[in-house]
């Protein structure tokens, strides 16, 4: 197999997701690093996110050598996923700074990072799903 | 752009667009309590009954919430007037109508720090009024070029900074302004706390920038300088007399509304009469449970037990000694050399022998007054048959200004060669109770106080594992705060060398003291073996696990602090603990199992459920049932385990049960206020009234009872039935963040004051849950945090609020803390919730833990539900993992439990102002609100469009790909 030709046929919606999934990883870092201190004090499984943050990792690896043209698509899944996750625990925290008050804990700007960040990261998917995985038309399915 | 990639793309954005709306969906189902309460639907779409305000059956109506509310923002400045406490006036205060001119000083002055931030409610922006406005509205010309600058300065008090702004702030362009509003200098100075952070040690020490500005202000020769002090934690005052200040007068947190009390205390149009609920120490990290108090992890083997939520602990090594405790009998025990209590361990640093006058600036129960009253303990009786004491007081005005007299009774018991052998601790002087009366001036007014003997009892948890009272002399007094009935009480004894808190040689008053001994020659360990509040249900140690000595081995045991030699064991710090077996598997949570005998849930076993009755029983049908009446069970037996798991779920407020024709309910927060908003007349927020040690502070049983009086008649016009509040911990040391929630360091004015509270609060039919039960003194790493103390000190100083809240003050709420009890987590702790709570203190209401999701290594779901928790705050979530456990596990016992903790929340909530409002013909159905219909039918248009463009891409792919082929 050889990797420099394979790199060589990527199209533009793969490097786009790639450079996503690449995001993804260090996001998922500064969550695992992050989340207690950064969550509301009733989460205990912040780390969730970090998790699911790291499946598009996964996906691009496999995407790498076994492409599919609807890659980009799971990918947005994935980041709406680890959006979804991130909304349901980071809404205390968000409440309490418009509600002016600090009773649940967390650090809102870590909060609204962590959602802005996914979010970029879908968006991005999103628009990779505009352009080619491939350069010529070989995919899996 | 090729038609099958614009179709992918758009199948990404729909698909995209689906996930997001989807989580949205679930976050406000998640929250639909607190929808429903912003959107103005109120509990179960019921109007709730019950209001002095409301029409003659108590209905609520626009007008009643108009009166409510003049009401309340009326309180909110008579709860400053009464609860803030004058510390310090060389008569510079109140301030004569000629002074009108003066400088508001001190950052903090333009960033009042109205409430910690914690649970409560959200300000009314255009209505907050703020420092400048106070004094405005009462007259006063204010120096508006310093006050502006110090709103824009970008500095604000924090939980590690005092928020002062540096000297070089003062430039000659604001120095200059000074002049013309030299009438007095009026600082204040603030100090923060809140959740889940306590505060830097060491700041409450008067810092740089605080110091630059005292000295600024005695260079520009202001005619008087008056400092006020916001927050509730006890500030170091030492510095007073070196920078010549004239009067401090402690205001805590005010509230959004009620720093015109403040303002009307300077001017004379109030007479203070609020007394200290704390010590204010000269060396705040001196106290002895300031040794323990913080960041402490254990040492592991290895790593064995998970590091977010097992790995921390705090060891409370001074027994009972907490606050004025310590202070006021070290003192005794100096002033009567006995039990090394001269030695210099414990006293500041550097410092030969301990004083009480370096020890304390202002002591317990310590306030002024413009009034001058000198009070007499004109007798104490005690009524066997009762089992009380009453006093009888009279106060005497001197003055000729009419004002308000704390009158607060201590006393002492004997502290005996008993004690010393068995471990028995006794402050030498303790508060009992206390009331508050009006004094004409030049008068006099008689003040009778009547206190169960109970109260006065001891914990002896080695030798008689209960209460015990003992033979000798006790004595009675009342004072000005703790230090002067402990003086008076000297004087009795016939000490010298008496010195007040300044120092000052006193000589004590004999007329303020009454003797007492019992009529027993031997230990009594009978009388209070049973509870008082069930008499069938033995009182015995319930705690020694929550002792570090049962768990450390010998080379680690510690040594409580004893008033027999307070140079050997003022305690030291508990630096490392090593974590040994016994330790890492008491860590351990997530311990249920099903037994082996437990019944099946699938055939029914044990219990019955989803049963079809022949006359169905309603939810309003079972409103004054007893709690004990077999019709409970009959009505239980109806609902389905989906029926049982709704009410478990807190999504800030419980969902309704169709079956029964239970309506939902909100669950709203909070103890410094009531964070919802009013479905009547301009639906603001509820209101932010001045924080609970101002409360507590005005040491007036009528105050404390109108604060819970407003809050419940704020929930009726809100629509709320249960509030997670108010807080009752004890103010362990003056770094306790979350002070501003709790009420004091001593357990029995906390202990009348929250039971007067919550009282007023279920007159009005809120049910509060009390928290956080208990043992959660400090914030850091209070999520798990293993928490040791003795039993004597769990019964005698950090339950008795608990105790006051559920028997006094028939609450039918408490939520449990996050912290461990020992090693056990509390919402898991069986012992305290069915063997103390619902044994020995006879409670009959639901428990509710505080927020937290469900995790293996701590909060468990099995595990607290089968301990005793009833409702799970803030996780709905919780409720789908009840039901896959039990219907996965066949397990019949969790269904019992299950069943149980539905009986408590209806129970309670029948007792509500819900209970009181359903009408016999209310029907409740499943059907959506709304919004959730709403919310529901734009997932189900985004999927479709999803799945659609999806089929679209497909389609053009596969002719494409046709078309190539």
């Amino acid at each position: 197999m050889d990797m420099k030709e394979i790199m060589k046929g990527k199209g533009l919606g793969y490097w786009i997701c790639t450079g996503a999934a690449v995001v993804s990883l260090i996001l998922a870092i500064v969550v695992f690093a992050t989340w207690d201190n950064a969550l509301p004090n009733r989460v205990t499984d912040g780390y969730l996110i970090g998790i699911v943050l790291l499946i598009p990792i996964v996906l691009q690896a496999v995407f790498t050598f076994f492409p599919v043209r609807f890659a980009g698509v799971l990918s947005v899944i994935v980041y709406g996923a680890a959006f979804g996750t991130i909304l349901l625990r980071i809404a205390d925290t968000v409440a309490d700074f418009f509600n002016k008050v600090a009773f649940q804990g967390g650090n809102f700007g870590t909060c609204i990072f962590y959602a802005v960040m996914s979010l970029i990261l879908a968006f991005a998917c999103i628009a990779a799903c505009f352009f080619d995985q491939n350069k010529e038309e070989k995919y899996l399915i | 752009m090729r038609t099958s990639k614009l179709w992918l793309g758009l199948s990404s954005v729909m698909t995209f667009l689906f996930t997001l709306l989807l989580s949205a969906t679930i976050l406000a189902n998640t929250y639909a309590g607190y929808i429903n309460s912003v959107l103005g639907i109120t509990t179960g779409g019921l109007t709730l009954q019950g209001s002095s305000y409301g029409d003659e059956d108590g209905t609520l109506t626009v007008e009643g919430y108009e009166r409510l509310i003049a009401d309340s923002y009326a309180f909110c400045v008579q709860e400053e007037e009464e609860g803030a406490v004058l510390l310090k006036n060389n008569g510079a205060l109140p301030l004569a109508s000629s002074e009108r001119n003066v400088t508001l000083f001190g950052n903090n002055s333009a960033h009042t720090i109205y409430r910690s931030g914690a649970g409560g409610p959200t300000p009314n922006d255009a209505l907050v009024i703020d420092m400048a406005k106070a004094f405005k509205d009462a007259g006063f010309n204010i120096n508006q070029t310093l006050y502006d600058a110090y709103a824009s300065s970008g500095t604000s008090v924090g939980l590690s900074s005092a928020g002062e702004v540096p000297a070089s702030f003062y430039t000659s362009a604001i120095t200059n302004t000074f002049p013309r509003f030299k009438d007095a200098a009026i600082v204040t100075f603030a100090r923060y706390g809140t959740e889940n952070t306590d505060p830097s040690k060491g700041v409450m020490k008067l810092d740089d920038n605080e110091k630059a500005l005292l000295q600024l202000i005695n260079d520009q020769g202001y005619q008087k300088i008056i400092v006020l002090l916001n927050g509730p934690l006890p500030m170091e005052l030492g510095w007073l007399d070196e920078y010549q200040v004239d009067a401090c007068l402690w205001f805590g947190n005010p509230g959004y509304y009620g720093l015109p009390g403040v303002v009307n205390i300077l001017s004379g149009k109030a007479n203070p009469s609020g007394h200290t609920v704390e010590t204010f120490a000269a060396n705040s990290m001196g106290s002895p449970a300031m040794q323990n108090f913080g960041d402490y992890t254990y040492t592991f083997d290895g790593n064995p037990v998970d590091r977010t939520y097992g790995t921390k602990y705090v060891v409370y090594k001074e027994g009972i000694y907490v606050g004025y405790k310590y202070y006021e009998t070290r003192y005794e025990d100096a002033i009567l050399n006995q039990g090394k209590a001269n030695s210099a361990k414990g006293a500041l640093e550097g410092a030969t022998a301990w004083k009480y006058e370096d020890e304390v600036c202002f002591p317990f129960g310590w306030g002024l007054s413009y009034s001058q009253f000198t009070e007499t303990l004109d007798g104490v009786s005690y009524d066997a048959r009762e089992d009380t004491f009453t006093a009888q007081v009279t106060v005497k005005n001197e003055s000729d200004l009419a004002g308000k007299a704390s009158v607060q009774l201590y006393a002492q018991s004997p502290y005996t060669e008993y004690d010393k052998q068995n471990g028995v601790e006794k402050a030498a002087v303790q508060l009992l109770g206390y009331d508050k009366v009006d004094v004409p001036a030049k008068g006099t007014a008689k003040a009778t106080i009547t206190v169960d003997r109970y109260l006065l009892a001891s914990y002896d948890s080695k030798a008689a594992k209960g209460y015990i009272f003992e033979p000798g002399d006790y004595y009675f007094a009342v004072g000005n705060g703790a230090h002067e009935a402990i003086n008076n009480i000297l004087a009795e004894k016939g000490a010298t060398g008496l010195v007040d808190h300044e120092g000052n040689s006193v000589t004590g008053s004999k007329d303020c003291v009454k003797k007492w001994s019992p009529s027993i020659t031997e230990v009594d360990t009978k009388t209070y073996k049973n509870s008082p509040y069930d008499p069938e249900v033995a009182v015995t140690n319930k705690f020694d696990d929550a002792d570090l000595n049962y768990w450390a081995d010998d080379d680690q045991k510690i040594v409580y602090l004893t008033r027999n030699d307070w140079d050997a064991t003022f305690p030291t710090e508990v630096k490392t603990l090593h974590a040994n077996e016994k330790i890492v598997e008491g860590l351990r949570m997530d311990k249920y199992k099903k037994a082996a005998d437990a019944p099946s849930y699938k055939a029914g076993e044990g219990t019955v459920y989803d049963v079809e009755l022949e006359e169905p029983i309603d939810f309003i049908d079972m409103k004054d049932v007893p709690y004990d009446d077999p019709k409970w069970d009959k009505f239980i037996s109806q609902m389905s385990l989906a029926d049982l798991t709704i009410s478990i779920g807190d999504a800030r407020g419980i969902p309704g049960v169709s079956t029964v024709n239970k309506p939902g309910n909100a669950i709203a927060e909070g103890p410094e206020g009531l964070l919802a908003k009013f479905t009547f007349g301009d639906k603001r927020a509820a209101t932010g009234f001045a924080t609970l040690p101002i409360v507590t502070a005005s040491w007036d049983h009528k105050i404390q009872s109108k604060f819970g009086d407003l809050f419940a008649e704020e929930a009726l016009f809100c629509g709320v039935a249960m509030v997670n509040a108010p807080g009752c911990n004890i103010i362990r040391t003056p770094y306790s963040s979350r002070a501003s929630e709790y009420m004091s360091e001593d357990a029995m004015l906390s202990y009348y004051s929250v039971s007067n509270v919550v009282y007023a609060m279920r007159q009005k039919g809120l049910i509060c849950n009390v928290k956080h039960c208990f043992l959660n003194e400090q914030e850091t790493n209070r999520q798990g945090v293993s928490t040791f103390a003795n039993e004597q000190a769990i019964r005698e100083i950090f339950l008795r609020p608990f105790e006051g809240a559920l028997t006094r003050g028939h609450s039918l709420g408490i939520m449990t803390s996050y912290n461990r009890i020992g090693l056990q987590y509390a919402a898991t702790h069986s012992v305290l919730m069915n063997d103390v709570l619902r044994g020995e203190w006879a409670y009959e209401g639901s428990i509710i833990d505080d927020a937290l999701t469900q995790s293996q290594y701590y909060c468990s779901t099995p595990d607290m539900l089968d301990a005793g928790t009833n409702i799970f705050c803030l996780d709905a979530q919780r409720s789908a993992q009840v039901r896959s456990l039990i219907t996965s596990t066949d397990d019949g016992h969790l269904l019992k439990q299950l069943q149980e903790s539905n009986k408590r929340i209806f129970y309670a909530l029948l007792h509500s102002s819900m209970g009181g409002s359903i009408t016999e013909d209310l029907t409740v159905t499943d059907s959506l609100m709304w919004w959730q219909g709403l919310l529901i039918g734009i997932d189900v248009t985004l999927g479709a469009l999803a799945v659609g463009a999806m089929a679209v891409f497909a389609v053009k792919t596969y002719r494409k790909n046709k078309e190539d082929n």
